[in-house]
């Protein structure tokens, strides 16, 4: 099991970068969009209108960018908190963490990939 | 093949107590823990997208649901986000501002603008088509 981690090992760094990138890039205005100007109604009802939202998401830019932004994070996320848990002295359960983690990142993937695909 | 370095260091050894107690710890820690907050507006995004996909009654039950106690929280995560880029991006410009084989390294002030404007450009440009500005 050990093994498997330290072979995939550069495969999490990237994925670990790549989701920095959209972390940083993207996530934010998504997010506040998303969760909080939308819902407390700082954007006018037309913008976030289901029917003008929905064209924007299914769109063949707006999937691509709802799957992948999402999936990258979550990756990003799984590699954080793994090296936060060794920070905090954790270092004993690294392997079963590192699994239940990327698991995580992995089933995050899965919807968000599903969830651009049935737009 | 490894070759003697010309200067001498100490030995690495891990800070005296609790890593909160030592502000450069405290900060990097933290930032590993961002991990957390950005999985959960990961996931909040996913819901979104998902919630669209189910018609306009559900994506309309989806802003009701955000508008209560969950906007605080949500507000929290924000500004844990946020924090995340700004200090990403000092990582970026440390990872980058050596030199990378034959490309000389460029200047920090270059770094910080083209990272700096980029997260401002992206970023601006997402909330210009949300609030249907553009689009």
């Amino acid at each position: 099991m050990k093994r498997l981690l330290q072979v995939l090992e550069p495969l999490f760094w990237m994925l670990f970068g790549l989701g920095g990138v959209a972390a940083a890039l993207l996530l934010p205005a998504l997010f506040f969009c998303l969760a909080i100007a939308a819902p407390l109604g700082w954007i006018s009802p037309e913008a976030v209108s289901f029917h003008r939202m929905y064209a924007l998401a299914s769109n063949p830019l707006g999937r691509l960018v709802l799957a992948l932004v999402p999936s990258l994070v979550f990756w990003h996320a799984a590699n954080h908190l793994r090296h936060f848990a060794l920070d905090l002295g954790l270092g004993a359960v690294d392997i079963p963490l590192a699994y239940a983690l990327y698991g995580l990142a992995l089933l995050g993937t899965l919807a968000s990939f599903a969830g651009a695909a049935a737009l | 093949m490894s070759e003697t370095p010309l200067t001498r260091t100490a030995p690495a050894r891990p800070p005296d107590g609790f890593w909160v107690w030592h502000p450069r710890y405290r900060s990097y820690v933290l930032f590993a823990g961002t991990g957390l907050l950005l999985a959960i507006a990961a996931a909040l995004v996913v819901r979104a997208v998902r919630v669209l996909g189910e018609g306009a009654a559900a994506w309309q039950a989806y802003l009701e649901g955000l508008a209560g106690p969950a906007a605080a929280l949500n507000a929290l995560v924000f500004v844990g986000v946020v924090w995340f880029a700004l200090r990403f991006l000092r990582v970026g410009i440390k990872a980058l501002s050596v030199p990378i084989g034959p490309l000389p390294a460029l200047p920090q002030p270059l770094l910080w603008a083209v990272q700096v404007g980029g997260l401002v450009v992206m970023n601006l440009l997402i909330a210009l088509i949300m609030f249907g500005v553009i689009l």
